[in-house]
């Protein structure tokens, strides 16, 4: 741990020091005579008074120079650790890591210019490596040495997610707003595509004192085109895929080939022309191979500029249809409008087949959507009991009939209770964002999680169920519950328009089929719509091993995974669990791979600006190092023994000849 | 008239012997014989006196003393003892009163006066003439003051004086005396400017010791710049000569203190040596060696039965003075 000062600057007056040692070198020698009666008394005495003389004169000076040096020491506030204050320069590299940088030698050239443009640094420099996808992380926090830093930075790859620029440099500009140095700079390492810097709000300037470096649009590619997901359906024949291909470049010819499982030799292989800037659909029909109950794709096209988004990955594996049971709408309701939604999204992975409720034993495979209060009185309330025990799941909308109450209150230990209504007053906030639910809600936008109003609403108690969403007021929405009465994700509120507009509004169908698909166990997305590197991917267990099959993270260990999980690179994936296996396709996501750059001019030369910093800011910044400083006040100490050199100085100096 | 009544009247006779204050002492009263308490001499106000005459007047007069009495008793006027007739008594000494009254035929027995002489000795190197800050006296001031007052002391008490001055040899020398103009002589001699030459004491005060005569009182103002060890053989043979001696050793306040501050260069007053120095750092040294000095004449003096003062010029000398009445009355 190094000493660092407070305030450096008292450290000049150690210069005082000079004083002492001219005045010793200077000192007055004696030129007054004194007529004294008789030396012979003097004389026995001067050569011993001669040498301790000496000794004395050089430890009075040694003294002096010590107690101004300590003297200045006290004043600079000595302490140890890290100098908050006093760095010499605090840079941040914001690294746009999203795949467009895997063109040619776009990374090494960007890598070598934010190198020299951190330069090379000195002990007390801080560099921070902040990477901007799939969201602002940071890869080395800003205390990080320099060296070590940097030494990261030579490391690093490109990911395969898409990345935003304008997050990532306000954080890593609030962040050195925050930070005490002399020069604050953020260095972006990135190639200025034009899907980076969408939306970014050019005229909100950083914090004063930040100051920004930016590397030149690279050049255009020449050959830049990229495989979309495809779909793959099974045919009395095969396979039959669609293949989205597009172009960003000029008019160009591409080879397709496509390969099954891990073979490495292509099973089908042709030619693509492709228009300038045009997306073309490719057909592709593939042989059944002996492929029992599922098989994988791998759609390459010959490399380009940009080979990083030149495969796409699909996924075919059998699924029987799934079954939910509606039970009658309730009375009174105009409208079916959760079976409206089923049928709407029926259509949509994992397939499912609505039926009403049975009068018989409710087959324990399928998911139980229920908003009437009959179908928690009599019989077929024993046979909810019996499905829920037997391992189905259900969808329960909270009307406020007395029999669902109580059977929520006695079996699912829910004791539902009314909110106060006036008017639509009641609204949804508090999303629990990583439930994999609302994550799939919110993957396109947050909006979708605003203006849940309703005009009646019972608020579930919090230590029954998992939230999933609050009231505005108090208590639970949307809650979760795996007890003994099974699996039952519950609605604290009906979907019912005499109750709320909610059921017409744009959200409700997803709610209602990611619901049902969530309580399935399946992912929304399969074989028709393949996820996207990183977002989340809802897996059908608790707890199952995860691998690779393909793409670039295969051939990395297994690992066990649960309920949901983010890749981070493309490919074919396998959830085994239990005796069962479920295949994902991951693709990456279709704007980063347009290479088009920013075209009009460069605004982010405008983010900087040249207020001067806060005084109070600094004051702020600080006392980091203040509070270091005050933890070991070393200070005392020193004035401590400069008190003790002053001492020794003035009786020693009484003794000596000045 | 009494003897101190005709002494008295004989100073005022003289204008230089007049008295410029007033006397503290009736004659009366040193006729009592009572030891009389020192009075307290502001030194500043003895420096003041510009001559030596009116130094030694102030000096005797505030020592108080008068006429003593001898320890020899015969047929004089002051009583001293009764004692029975012997054969071969002088019959006129009978106390024929007492013998009518008791029957007993006894001798009267008074006090003898007999004269002292007393040869006083001044060091007049040139390191007497040291002051260390105007206003003192110098060494040699305060011991001409001193020797002078002896000298009128002793000229009150009929007794002879004689003077001496020392350098590195006898300088000058006036044999004791009781005649009247002797006291102006020894005045005059003390008067006489120092020449500047190195100490020499054993050798001068041997030379000394050789000239004055038998049971004689050798005062001896000095600083005594000497060895010690040689000055014990001359005290020796004044010892075997049954000379008597009261050495007054004169110090400079800055010579027993050593209280300079300011870091010089000290000459030595009597030689052309010379010495950088700082004196607070050598003061503790010096300081010890002075006091061994002081220490050691201090045991060569007083192993011969001899008296050694230490008088410092600023302070009071009158212990001198009475130190010398002690000895006048115990060799009387």
């Amino acid at each position: 741990m190094s000493m660092n000062w407070l305030f450096p600057g008292f450290l000049l007056g150690t210069a005082a020091i000079a004083l002492p040692i001219l005045l010793h070198l200077l000192r007055r020698r004696p030129k007054r005579t004194v007529l004294f009666p008789s030396l012979r008394f003097l004389t026995a005495a001067q050569p011993q008074n001669d040498r301790s003389q000496r000794l004395r004169r050089w430890l009075v000076l040694l003294l002096r120079c010590a107690a101004l040096a300590l003297l200045a020491g006290t004043f600079a506030r000595p302490f140890f650790g890290a100098n908050q204050s006093g760095q010499r320069q605090a840079v941040v590299v914001v690294i746009d890591n999203s795949f467009s940088l895997q063109a040619g030698p776009r990374w090494v050239t960007l890598r070598r210019w934010a190198r020299e443009q951190t330069g090379a640094t000195a002990p007390g420099d801080k560099v921070g490596l902040l990477l901007m996808a799939p969201r602002p992380t940071w890869l080395a926090p800003l205390p990080t040495r320099g060296d070590a830093a940097l030494a990261l930075l030579e490391k690093l790859t490109p990911g395969w997610e898409t990345a935003q620029a304008e997050p990532a440099l306000r954080l890593a500009a609030d962040t050195l707003a925050a930070t005490a140095a002399d020069r604050r700079r953020i260095v972006y390492l990135g190639d200025h595509q034009r899907v980076s810097w969408a939306g970014c709000d050019f005229g909100k300037k950083f914090p004063p004192g930040v100051k920004t470096v930016f590397p030149d649009v690279p050049g255009p590619m020449a050959r830049q085109a990229a495989v979309r997901p495809p779909t793959i359906t099974r045919t009395s024949t095969g396979f039959h895929a669609v293949v989205p291909i597009q172009n960003f470049t000029a008019a160009q010819n591409r080879t397709l080939r496509v390969y099954r499982d891990s073979a490495m030799v292509s099973i089908q292989q042709q030619t693509v022309a492709l228009a300038e800037g045009d997306t073309q659909t490719v057909p592709v029909d593939l042989p059944a191979g002996n492929a029992a109950d599922s098989a994988y794709f791998r759609f390459a096209l010959d490399e380009d500029d940009l080979p990083a988004d030149d495969q796409a990955y699909a996924v075919w594996q059998t699924s029987s249809e799934r079954t939910v049971l509606l039970d009658p709408l309730p009375p009174g309701s105009a409208a079916d409008y959760v079976g409206a939604a089923l049928a709407s999204a029926a259509a949509l992975e994992p397939a499912v087949q609505v039926v009403p409720t049975p009068a018989t034993a409710w087959p324990s495979a399928a998911i139980a959507v229920l908003r009437n209060d009959a179908s928690f009185a009599g019989d077929a309330a024993r046979r909810l009991d019996t499905f829920l025990h037997g391992g189905g799941s259900a969808l329960i909308f909270v009307g406020g009939g007395s029999a669902q109450m109580a059977w929520l209150a006695n079996v699912a230990r829910i004791k539902g209770r009314a909110l106060p209504t006036a008017g639509e007053s009641l609204e949804l906030r508090d999303w629990a964002v990583d439930h994999p639910l609302v994550a799939g809600l919110a993957a396109h936008s947050v909006r979708a999680l605003l203006n849940w109003k309703f005009r009646r609403g019972w608020a579930l108690p919090v230590d029954a169920v998992e939230p999933l969403a609050f009231w505005s007021e108090h208590g639970v929405a949307i809650g979760e519950t795996s007890g003994n009465a099974g699996h039952i994700l519950v609605c604290g509120f009906a979907a019912d328009r005499r109750d709320s507009e909610w059921p017409a509004r744009e959200m409700f169908v997803p709610f209602v089929h990611r619901a049902v698909a969530y309580l399935l166990g399946a992912q929304t997305g399969g074989s028709a719509q393949p996820a996207r590197v990183g977002e989340s991917l809802v897996l059908p267990a608790e707890t199952g091993n995860w691998r690779a099959l393909a793409g670039p993270a295969s051939g990395t260990p297994a690992s066990v995974a649960g309920r949901s999980i983010t890749p981070s690179a493309p490919g074919v994936y396998e959830f085994g669990f239990g005796t069962e296996r479920k295949l994902f396709a991951v693709n990456l996501a279709a704007e980063e791979s347009d290479p088009a750059a920013w075209s009009d001019g460069t605004p982010w030369l405008n983010l900087e600006t040249n207020a001067r910093v806060p005084r109070a800011t600094v004051s702020q910044v600080a006392l980091a190092s203040v509070e270091a400083e005050q933890r070991a006040p070393l200070w005392w100490w020193l004035l401590a023994a400069a008190a003790v050199a002053l001492i020794a100085e003035l009786g020693l100096a009484n003794r000596t000849t000045r | 008239m009494s003897a101190g009544e005709k002494i008295a009247a004989e100073d005022a006779a003289d204008p230089a012997l007049s008295y410029p204050l007033r006397p503290r002492r009736t004659a009366l009263a040193r006729h009592a014989g009572a030891r009389p308490a020192l009075a307290p001499l502001d030194m500043a106000e003895l420096a003041a006196l510009g001559s030596l005459p009116l130094r030694a007047r102030r000096l005797a007069d505030a020592v108080g003393a008068g006429r003593h009495r001898s320890r020899r008793k015969g047929p004089s006027v002051e009583f001293a003892d009764y004692r029975d007739y012997q054969p071969g008594d002088d019959l006129r000494r009978v106390d024929w009163r007492l013998y009518g009254r008791t029957d007993r035929v006894q001798i009267r027995d008074a006090y003898e006066e007999t004269p002292l002489r007393v040869q006083l000795l001044l060091d007049v190197s040139a390191s007497m003439s040291y002051s260390s800050r105007p206003g003192l006296l110098t060494k040699l001031d305060l011991a001409r003051s001193v020797l002078g007052a002896l000298a009128l002391l002793i000229r009150r008490q009929r007794d002879a004086c004689g003077i001496g001055l020392l350098t590195d040899d006898l300088l000058q020398y006036l044999p004791p005396s009781g005649s009247p103009g002797r006291l102006r002589a020894v005045w005059g001699t003390l008067a006489t400017p120092t020449l500047g030459t190195p100490t020499a004491l054993a050798v001068a005060l041997e030379r000394a010791a050789a000239v004055a005569p038998r049971s004689c009182l050798l005062v001896i103002a000095s600083d005594f710049y000497e060895n010690p060890s040689a000055l014990a053989a001359v005290l020796h043979r004044l010892h075997f000569e049954r000379k008597d001696a009261l050495a007054l050793h004169i110090v400079d306040p800055a010579e027993e203190d050593f209280d300079f501050t300011d870091p010089a260069e000290f000459a030595d007053a009597e030689t052309p040596a010379r010495l950088q120095l700082d004196p607070v750092a050598a003061a503790r040294a010096y300081r010890a060696a002075f006091a061994a000095h002081q220490q050691a004449l201090t045991e060569v003096f007083r192993g011969r039965g001899f008296d050694y003062l230490v008088l410092r010029t600023d302070a009071s000398p009158l212990a001198a003075l009475a130190a010398y009445l002690a000895r006048r009355a115990g060799k009387a």
